[in-house]
């Protein structure tokens, strides 16, 4: 009988650890919308082109020379 | 070099997060912020830093690369000390006038830091950023990906054999050296101390920590190096020329965009005195190289904004990368002896910078006489 809760205490402690230890990277793991639109070409092209529209030249046209 | 474009900045290798173990697991938020959440892209990207690691990587990066952060803030690449020490030496002591200088050295001259992000992950923002390898972390930055995409206009070039005429130093040539080949971790990482230029810095290249035996018996042309040990420094026997830059001037246009226009360069090789000789920088003679800044460079700001000038020269000392066994000024004795040309002279500089090159011009007198060889 105490062999059968020695090994059920066992397997319970492995199993809190196991969880422990795999969690935080689960929780941290974002495969979410960030991984979702950057590893996605396509979208991306479409999403930095339609942003690319919105925003100012970086860079005055009337720079000349080497910097 | 050529820009990417804008998808390609910010596209993430899937290898990145499901291998890179280290970096991959930590997950986006954990060092840019933002909303993972969130399926519109502006506001999922409210509060996102696009790279986590400037100004201040303690809370990133340090976590775990204790000992290169540790002293990263007195790194020349993130202090910018020898713009901001130099140009404050040239600026007037009116406090109105100096403030204005210090409006356009924010606007143009100090943008171009560098961080532990824009060295291992993406392109410099100077150089227009982007993701180098799809955000998979570089230990060893690239070369023309990073190094070179800011020093790109002198140094880079001249290294890489990219000016006509000049080939490329020996080292890349030969030996296929790269920036990190002489440049170690500790000298871009900082060391904490707090240096005014890179010739102070304690773990910068030296010569002497490769060509060890130069001066010893077993060295080659050892007489010669004996000779001149500590008269002149290596690049002026070594150095092929280099570029030179002149009247860097910068402004804003209409749509408030910041600009700079500088003249036409010219490739030249110029033996100046050394102003500041030190037990490091022993030798008399050096190589110099004109640079950008002028009287008017922040003219558009403020009117004789840079009225001392004159306390350092425009013509600096300078350690080019188009080193080579043979050079012109070292294939005979009176290639360089007598050889008024490559030294420096009052008719090199315009009247007007003379007294504030006094220090490097090489009076007659001092050029050494021919020897007849």
């Amino acid at each position: 009988m105490s062999k059968i809760i020695k090994d059920i205490y066992k397997f319970f402690i492995i199993s809190i650890l196991l969880i422990l230890f795999i969690l935080p990277v689960t929780l941290f793991a974002d495969t979410s919308q960030c991984a979702e639109c950057h590893t996605n070409p396509v979208k991306l092209i479409r999403i930095t082109r339609e942003y690319a529209q919105e925003l100012a030249p970086l860079q005055s046209p009337e720079q000349e020379g080497e910097g | 070099m050529e820009q990417l474009a804008p998808h390609e900045k910010v596209f993430v290798d899937p290898s990145f997060i499901e291998e890179d173990k280290k970096h991959g697991n930590l997950g986006c938020t954990f060092c840019h912020g933002g909303d993972p959440n969130n399926p519109d892209y502006e506001t999922a990207h409210s509060g996102v830093r696009k790279d986590p690691s400037y100004p201040d990587a303690s809370g990133t990066c340090g976590i775990c690369h204790t000992d290169s952060v540790k002293h990263y803030e007195t790194s020349l690449h993130y202090t910018l000390e020898p713009y901001i020490r130099t140009i404050k030496m040239r600026s007037s002591r009116d406090n109105a006038k100096r403030e204005k200088i210090n409006t356009a050295m924010e606007r143009h001259c100090l943008t171009c830091h560098s961080s532990c992000g824009q060295c291992h992950v993406s392109r410099p923002d100077p150089a227009h950023g982007g993701l180098l390898e799809s955000h998979i972390f570089k230990k060893e930055p690239l070369m023309q990906e990073v190094c070179t995409s800011c020093h790109g206009s002198r140094v880079g070039p001249e290294f890489l054999g990219m000016n006509e005429g000049i080939p490329a130093d020996i080292h890349r040539q030969k030996s296929y050296f790269k920036c990190t080949s002489c440049h170690s971790s500790v000298e871009m990482h900082g060391d904490g101390v707090e240096y005014a230029n890179r010739y102070e810095v304690a773990t910068a290249p030296e010569c002497e920590s490769c060509h060890r035996d130069v001066y010893t018996s077993q060295g080659e042309n050892t007489t010669q190096h004996t000779i001149h040990k500590d008269k002149v420094s290596c690049q002026v026997c070594h150095a092929m020329p280099y570029k030179n830059c002149w009247e860097c001037h910068v402004g804003t246009d209409d749509q408030g965009l910041t600009f700079f226009r500088t003249k036409a360069t010219k490739m030249d090789f110029k033996i100046g005195l050394n102003p500041a000789r030190d037990e490091r920088h022993p030798e008399k003679f050096v190589t110099v190289r004109h640079i950008p800044v002028d009287f008017n460079t922040f003219s558009f700001y403020v009117e004789d904004g840079l009225s001392e000038f004159n306390m350092l020269p425009n013509w600096k000392m300078t350690t080019p990368h188009t080193i080579r066994r043979e050079t012109p000024q070292n294939s005979s004795c009176d290639s360089c002896h007598g050889n008024e040309s490559i030294f420096l002279s009052l008719e090199d500089v315009e009247e007007k910078y003379r007294e504030a090159n006094k220090e490097v011009i090489v009076p007659k007198e001092l050029i050494p006489a021919k020897v007849g060889k």
